[in-house]
């Protein structure tokens, strides 16, 4: 009887032992992963945001109008009349458009 | 099984029984075994709470967040301590960096001669007496602060353990001067020290929003049309100062707000300069004729005259105590009031304002919040000038002299005007809900004041000719006056415009000390001529024309429908 309790007993300590140290170590690895990947993603990030600042300076009005002007042409502002005002106009216009292109193409025909 | 059991447990051969005391017999037993239970259960309870501690640890690690305020961690994981600031259209105008501060431990540098010399080839602007001095008295200072990454290679390049690169966030403006300034700038303890980044210093570090930017209602594209007509217009108008500023009239959404000379704003740097400050907001001005158009106002609202009404007999100067009023140009002697606001005519609106009286004026005046300090989300706001309303103060105020505000407040006015009344609140922050029921003056007043003011740009003897760009229905009001320091002109143009029947936006555009503009040939009404008098309507006007015509377009394009952009322009045949 006292035998059967010491032995359980120790049976008892030792998977506790094994299975405590084991756990630890499953943890620190774990732990490990989790920082590895948390610092990976933090450098992602920040390559993003320092690429987003410089597509936001690159992309800037005064780089673009300095670009454009490389290439000797400049901005001209578009009349207010070559405008669309909303989407129905814009439709009515394509319509039209195609009313046209449609009687070219039959006297092509 | 249980019958195997009880058999086995049946003594035949018992002869007699005794009653047992249970207690003291479990009691004899326990004392007879080497381990207790307790301690059993203890050890037992110690590695359960073992294995407790670690399945907390292994959760709190997969759910931690990083101290965002520690300098140290915040170096391996990036989280900035200020939120971003957009534009309307998601375009970054501010945002958060690591750089670094290049400090030296004196202590470290072996070779100080040839640390000091080495330094020198590398920085030849640097100031090598303070260094050799700073080695011999401080264990640690600071070499250079914000370096660029260029010059943190450099300073790795000379292998030295003595030079420590101490990480911190930095400000950066992608635009640098274009916003210098809405934006303001921030020291290096992350606390805005000018601007909108001090005027919202709680809001922008704001621990739980970090990741949400903060959205102006500024235009970047619209800032940068504005800016580089205002710096066109120094050079051609040899002018000392500009600036401009850009309403929507039905919401007071700011698009955009320029004034000139300007600064950029990634660099430090301490500006005393008088004319580095906020013209729009932070100076305040005698705006001169613009004032005229208040007085008008009142006269409809109150009934007294109509827009159409003739003022007889209009002298060519009128006496006022000791002052005495008149006109630049020679007016016919009967005017009707519309007439008076189109011409500019001084002393026909000293004779409006005479039939209005003190009292209303003042009421009206108040009313308009031209004499308060302005309200809007910058740090540098300009005081009107305070005065009592003695002898002839009426006279004077009613052309716009003797009275002083800040360009904001006189464009929130026009605004007003251009929102049939209804008062707005200019704002710098996209959709802030600053819709008023208050009145200023009726929809009926606002609506002839309007065509009076439509008139101004297209009658032939209107002071605003230059800025007619076709398709925009462009209103608006000159002001020619002198400034109060240095009696250099102050020439100004506050107009409307529309861009289709909801929506109508007000633009100001103000030049400091402007001169004629000799070489400019203006298109004056199909004529090729030039300027023969230094007045708004020959330069502030004509900027704001050229404004006009090329935000026109960007504003007209309705982004809510189009998202393509490549069918916003009709193909022509």
């Amino acid at each position: 009887m006292l035998k059967s309790k010491i032995v359980l007993s120790v049976i008892i300590f030792l998977f506790l032992f094994s299975s405590t140290s084991f756990l630890k170590n499953e943890t620190r690895i774990i732990e490990k992963n989790i920082n590895f990947i948390k610092l990976n993603i933090n450098n992602l990030q920040k390559k993003i945001y320092e690429a987003k600042i410089e597509y936001h300076y690159l992309s800037s009005p005064a780089n673009l109008d300095k670009e454009i002007k490389l290439f000797g042409t400049d901005y001209i502002p578009i009349s207010k009349s070559n405008i669309y005002q909303n989407l129905d106009e814009f439709l009515v216009e394509q319509k039209k458009i195609s009313k046209i292109e449609e009687r070219y193409v039959e006297k092509e025909k | 099984m249980l019958k195997k059991k009880s058999k086995n447990n049946l003594n035949l051969n018992q002869k007699s029984f005794y009653f047992e005391n249970y207690i003291d017999s479990n009691f004899e037993k326990k004392k007879k075994s080497f381990i207790s239970d307790d301690r059993i259960y203890i050890l037992f309870f110690s590695f359960l709470s073992l294995i407790f501690i670690f399945s907390i640890k292994i959760i709190s690690i997969s759910i931690q967040e990083n101290n965002i305020h520690s300098f140290k961690k915040n170096y391996d994981y990036f989280y900035p301590l200020r939120r971003d600031i957009v534009d309307r259209n998601g375009v970054l105008l501010s945002s958060n960096l690591i750089s670094h501060h290049a400090a030296i431990r004196s202590n470290l540098v072996k070779n100080k001669e040839k640390f000091l010399i080495k330094l020198k080839i590398l920085f030849p602007k640097t100031n090598i007496k303070k260094i050799q001095q700073n080695l011999q008295t401080k264990k640690q200072f600071y070499f250079k602060k914000r370096i660029s990454i260029e010059e943190k290679n450099k300073l790795w390049s000379l292998g030295e353990k003595a030079i420590i690169f101490e990480p911190i966030q930095t400000r950066v403006y992608p635009h640098a001067a274009l916003f210098s300034h809405i934006l303001g700038q921030i020291n290096d303890d992350n606390i805005g020290i000018s601007g909108f980044e001090r005027y919202l210093d709680v809001e922008l570090k704001n621990k739980s929003k970090i990741n949400e930017p903060v959205i102006l209602s500024i235009d970047s594209n619209i800032q940068y049309i504005l800016k580089t007509e205002l710096e066109k217009s120094l050079k051609t108008f040899d002018a000392i100062g500009a600036a401009g500023i850009l309403i929507d009239s039905s919401n007071g959404e700011i698009l955009s707000l320029v004034s000139l000379p300007d600064y950029n704003i990634n660099i430090r740097q301490n500006i005393f300069e008088k004319e580095f400050s906020n013209k729009i907001t932070n100076d305040i001005f005698e705006l001169g004729s613009i004032f005229k158009t208040f007085t008008v106002a009142l006269a409809i609202e109150n009934e007294i005259v109509k827009s159409n009404t003739i003022i007889k007999n209009i002298p060519e100067k009128v006496r006022c105590s000791v002052h005495e009023i008149g006109d630049i140009k020679k007016f016919p002697k009967d005017l009707s009031v519309e007439d008076i606001l189109i011409r500019s005519s001084n002393v026909g609106i000293v004779k409006i304002a005479r039939k209005v009286g003190k009292e209303k004026f003042i009421n009206f005046i108040n009313k308009t919040d031209l004499m308060n300090k302005p309200s809007i989300q910058l740090s540098e706001l300009g005081q009107p000038l305070s005065f009592e309303w003695e002898k002839c103060r009426l006279e004077t105020v009613s052309f716009g002299h003797g009275i002083t505000t800040t360009p904001l407040q006189a464009a929130t006015v026009y605004a007003t005007i251009a929102n049939n009344g209804l008062k707005i609140k200019p704002t710098l922050i996209k959709n802030e809900i600053n819709t008023s029921n208050e009145r200023l003056i009726s929809e009926t007043t606002s609506h002839r004041l309007q065509k009076i003011l439509r008139k101004v740009v297209t009658d032939e003897n209107g002071t605003a000719s230059l800025a007619d760009i076709h398709g925009y229905s462009v209103s608006g009001k000159t002001g020619t006056s002198q400034s109060y320091n240095n009696k250099k002109n102050i020439n100004t143009f506050v107009s409307f415009f529309d861009i289709n029947e909801k929506k109508k936006y007000t633009l100001l555009v103000l030049l400091e000390d402007p001169k004629i503009a000799k070489n400019l040939i203006y298109n004056y009404r199909g004529q090729k001529i030039k300027a023969f008098r230094n007045e708004a309507g020959w330069n502030a006007v004509y900027v704001a024309g050229k404004i006009i015509e090329k935000i026109g377009p960007i504003l007209a394009i309705n982004k809510e429908e189009f998202q393509s952009k490549n069918v916003v322009k009709k193909i022509s045949f």
